[in-house]
């Protein structure tokens, strides 16, 4: 063998072992690949199984697609809020139009006793009952009971049945917006999860329309009945008026005719007589009637149906203002329980922290201002609050504060006109010790003070109570009329003005009551001969001042925010 | 430096990406039933070990050929195998473990995602490889290809990803009210309620992101936290594609065809 031959041979070999290495490396990379692919798949099948079993404990979503990789994924506050939020609005735009059909069948039995009561409304004893009750104010109770028979606990089961259906749609909402959202395959981590569980609990019990104070009243029978009562009452009234007359003819003439029937039964006559003339009546009433039920009837149904109807649309109303209620309500929880969801960095710094907790503070501050001083709610400050608080409205860090001050401040522009004190003298030459009445107008609102003592030296001092709620920032006109009473001829006096609430307001200092002070020139007017006819602007003028007593109702305080300290 | 059809190319980028992917794939399932998923990654940690050994050893001894006297018997002694043992089984070790801590809370969009990125390397690797091959000797052609993709595909990939978590990851509320140790405790990845080391060391890892994360909540002020932390999320970029690269090496040397050098 060659010294080449022989240098040749261990480099095959070395070739030939690592062709061989190679070769095993190819096979072991190949099948690892294989292996590896029926693992993943065995499994896939097994967490798709056993996620249909937990899926049917827990009612969380599942996967859409069991082959995919089940990855956990948790939704952004945002995606959460929307999705919450569509829930809400299609479970309550749903509801609404179920509400008719739910009150349709609390109603239908009260349309089919409708002619039960017409025969009862046209029968002799009915009719007395009637009379009897409406001397006593209380014919609402043969209505209640015949007409509304089990009306309350009927609508309490439609009340129940209208939050159930909202439950389950906002629930099977939620469901279809999760599955139709979430990345395939994605199943939720654990903190969207406990966000939806909390969510819906909170849900459950927010607001619910059986409780609602919108309905409240609503609901009582005796609500529903009382138009009606009113309305029958009213016949009642009138057909007593038009039968009685002819009655007591027939009464009469029928005692008399019985009086000399009886006359054979001597000391007994006069019972006969009575009797005869009682037999008399009732045959004459049931005559009326009957006619009376030929001619009226049919009105007397369509009125009371209609009067149903009128009922039957307040109580859809009502219904559908509760829900609403509801539905906002719910909102606010789930925004409530969003907003401590999650951030991203972006939010928490950068273009989120400093800048949307300075946002915060400002209107903290201006909030603060106008919580609890009347001076400072001005038309402009209010509008300024609002405006910036409206363009936070959508943030995921101040949002809900942002809601909440706006929510608060629908209340802010008004004021209660409290009392107004006229205090002054009459102008120089018409001073008297007489005493005076008094009629003050302020806007729509007018408010006449009884005759009150006045001198000649000291003049008058009255006390208006109005208890108006106005708009700040509305100019209200004044109006003020005098009447001196005289032994002859009373006088009559008048001034207008103006009462500019910011105006008067800005004169004021702290707190949520206050005085505007005003001076209303008053002059005689020779032509008037009423305190309505008192017109202004005679020559002899005086000034009467008004004290005019304001207050407005303190703002809440606002929850903090959280991500800003 | 032989060439090679560009569709074997691809195929070796697929069949890395396959063998990559399914075995973080099956340790992310069996992770939620038990600690032994961990196995799983043991054929990831090999072929990545296989694959950065050579990368390790041949610049090196090339050098040590230049540098060393022939007939000097420190070319026996230094034969830069227990270099190359050392340093390859710290990037296996360390990729592998990166890697998987990622996978555990990955949706199936950010997958597909990932696996481009390691295609898009594998490609690109092979396609500089060829292309320096005509420049440089090897194993120097191969050192120099290895570096230049892991950067400039890495780079640009964790920029954006840093970018996507500082605008859209979302991240817990409840770390905004909570303290150092509340935030530590926290489990936002939804790491399996059980005892077991790996569970151990993952929660670890889990305090360690938390504690991160609650560092950049108390400094809301300064942006530059936040922008601190996305990069830091975003780092795992650099050994997901530099894998990608080892992979393919390792596909290409030892399942597909040689490699001239």
């Amino acid at each position: 063998m060659s010294e080449s031959g022989s240098q040749g041979m261990p480099r095959a070999a070395g070739q030939e072992a690592a062709q061989r290495a190679k070769g095993r490396f190819h096979r072991w990379f190949w099948g690892a690949i294989v292996v590896m692919t029926i693992l993943t798949f065995m499994l896939q099948v097994i967490a798709a199984r056993v996620l249909e079993a937990q899926v049917g404990e827990t009612e969380a979503p599942a996967m859409s697609d069991p082959a995919e990789v089940p990855g956990t994924e948790e939704l952004s506050a945002q995606n959460l809020k929307s999705l919450l939020g569509s829930a809400g609005v299609v479970a309550l735009n749903t509801v609404k139009m179920q509400i008719p059909g739910y009150i349709d069948v609390v109603y239908a039995p009260v349309y089919a006793a409708v002619p039960d009561y017409a025969d009862y409304h046209y029968s002799i004893w009915g009719q007395y009952v009637e009379l009897g009750a409406a001397a006593l104010g209380d014919v609402g109770s043969e209505l209640e009971e015949r007409l509304f028979d089990g009306f309350e606990a009927r609508l309490g089961d439609a009340s129940n049945r209208i939050d159930d259906a909202f439950e389950e749609i906002f629930e099977a909402e939620l469901a279809a917006g999760l599955t139709a959202g979430a990345p395939s395959g994605a199943v939720l981590g654990e903190l969207t999860r406990t966000v939806l569980a909390d969510t819906g609990k909170r849900m459950m019990v927010t607001a619910p329309v059986a409780t609602s104070a919108v309905l409240g009243a609503a609901l009582s029978t005796k609500l529903a009945a009382g138009a009606m009562t009113k309305s029958i009452a009213a016949k009642l009234a009138i057909k007593v008026t038009a039968k009685t007359g002819g009655k007591w003819v027939a009464a009469g003439s029928g005692a008399g005719a019985g009086a000399a029937v009886c006359s054979w039964t001597g000391p007994g006559a006069g019972l006969c007589a009575a009797v005869g003339g009682i037999g008399a009546w009732l045959l004459v009433d049931k005559g009326i009637m009957l006619l009376d039920e030929l001619w009226t009837r049919d009105e007397f149904e369509a009125d009371l149906t209609q009067m149903i109807d009128e009922q039957k649309s307040d109580h859809i109303a009502a219904f559908e203002q509760a829900i609403a209620k509801r539905a906002v309500a719910v909102q606010r929880v789930s925004d409530e329980t969003v907003q401590s969801q999650d951030f991203t960095l972006r939010e928490l710094s950068g273009e989120g922290s400093a800048a949307i907790c300075a946002v915060a503070g400002d209107l903290s501050e201006r909030y603060e201002a106008l919580r609890v001083t009347l001076a400072a709610r001005t038309p402009a400050s209010l509008d300024a609050v609002r405006a910036l608080a409206a363009e936070h409205e959508g943030d995921l860090s101040i949002g809900l504060y942002a809601q909440q001050i706006l929510d608060n401040l629908r209340s802010a522009s008004e004021l209660k006109i409290e009392t107004v004190r006229i205090s002054g003298n009459l102008p120089g030459g018409y001073r008297a010790n007489r005493d005076v009445t008094l009629l003050l107008r302020l806007g729509e609102n007018v408010k006449e003070i009884a005759r009150s003592s006045a001198s000649s030296n000291m003049g008058f001092d009255a006390l208006a109570t109005l208890d108006v709620v106005k708009e700040i920032g509305v100019d209200f006109p004044l109006d003020l009329r005098i009447e001196q009473h005289r032994l002859g001829f009373n006088r009559y006096f008048a001034g207008t003005g103006k009462l500019i609430t910011d105006e008067g307001l800005e004169r004021t200092s702290g707190g949520l009551r206050h005085v505007i002070v005003l001076a209303l020139p008053v002059s005689y007017d020779n032509d008037a001969s009423s305190l309505d006819e008192a017109k202004a602007g005679g020559p002899d003028r005086s000034d009467i001042s008004l004290d005019i007593q304001v207050s407005a109702a303190a703002l809440p305080p606002l929850d903090g925010v959280a991500r800003c300290r | 430096m032989a060439s090679r059809p560009f569709w074997i190319t691809i195929g070796n980028a697929l069949a890395a990406a396959a063998f990559a992917g399914l075995s973080l794939l099956l340790w992310q399932g069996a992770y939620e039933q038990t600690d032994w998923a961990v196995l799983a990654l043991a054929p990831l940690a090999l072929a990545l070990t296989a694959g950065a050994w050579p990368l390790a050893r041949a610049p090196w001894r090339a050098s040590l050929r230049v540098a060393l006297r022939e007939g000097s018997p420190l070319e026996r002694i230094m034969t830069g195998w227990l270099r190359a043992t050392v340093l390859s089984l710290a990037f296996a070790v360390a990729a592998t473990a990166v890697l998987a801590w990622q996978a555990l809370d990955v949706t199936a969009q950010k997958a597909a995602i990932l696996l481009g990125v390691f295609c898009l390397s594998a490609l690109a690797f092979s396609l500089a490889e060829a292309i320096l091959g005509r420049h440089l000797h090897q194993p120097f052609a191969r050192a120099a290809a290895t570096s230049l993709i892991t950067w400039t595909v890495a780079l640009p990939f964790a920029v954006l990803f840093a970018a996507h978590t500082w605008w859209a990851v979302p991240m817990p509320g409840e770390v905004l009210g909570a303290s150092l140790r509340e935030a530590m405790a926290l489990n936002p990845r939804g790491l399996p309620d059980r005892e077991g080391w790996i569970t151990s060391a993952l929660r670890v890892l889990q305090s360690w992101e938390s504690a991160k994360l609650w560092a950049v909540v108390q400094l809301p002020e300064h942006p530059v936290a936040g922008v601190l932390y996305s990069l830091d999320a975003a780092l795992f970029a650099f050994l997901w594609c530099r894998g990608g690269i080892v992979m393919t090496q390792v596909v290409e040397d030892h399942v597909t065809g040689g490699r001239d050098g």
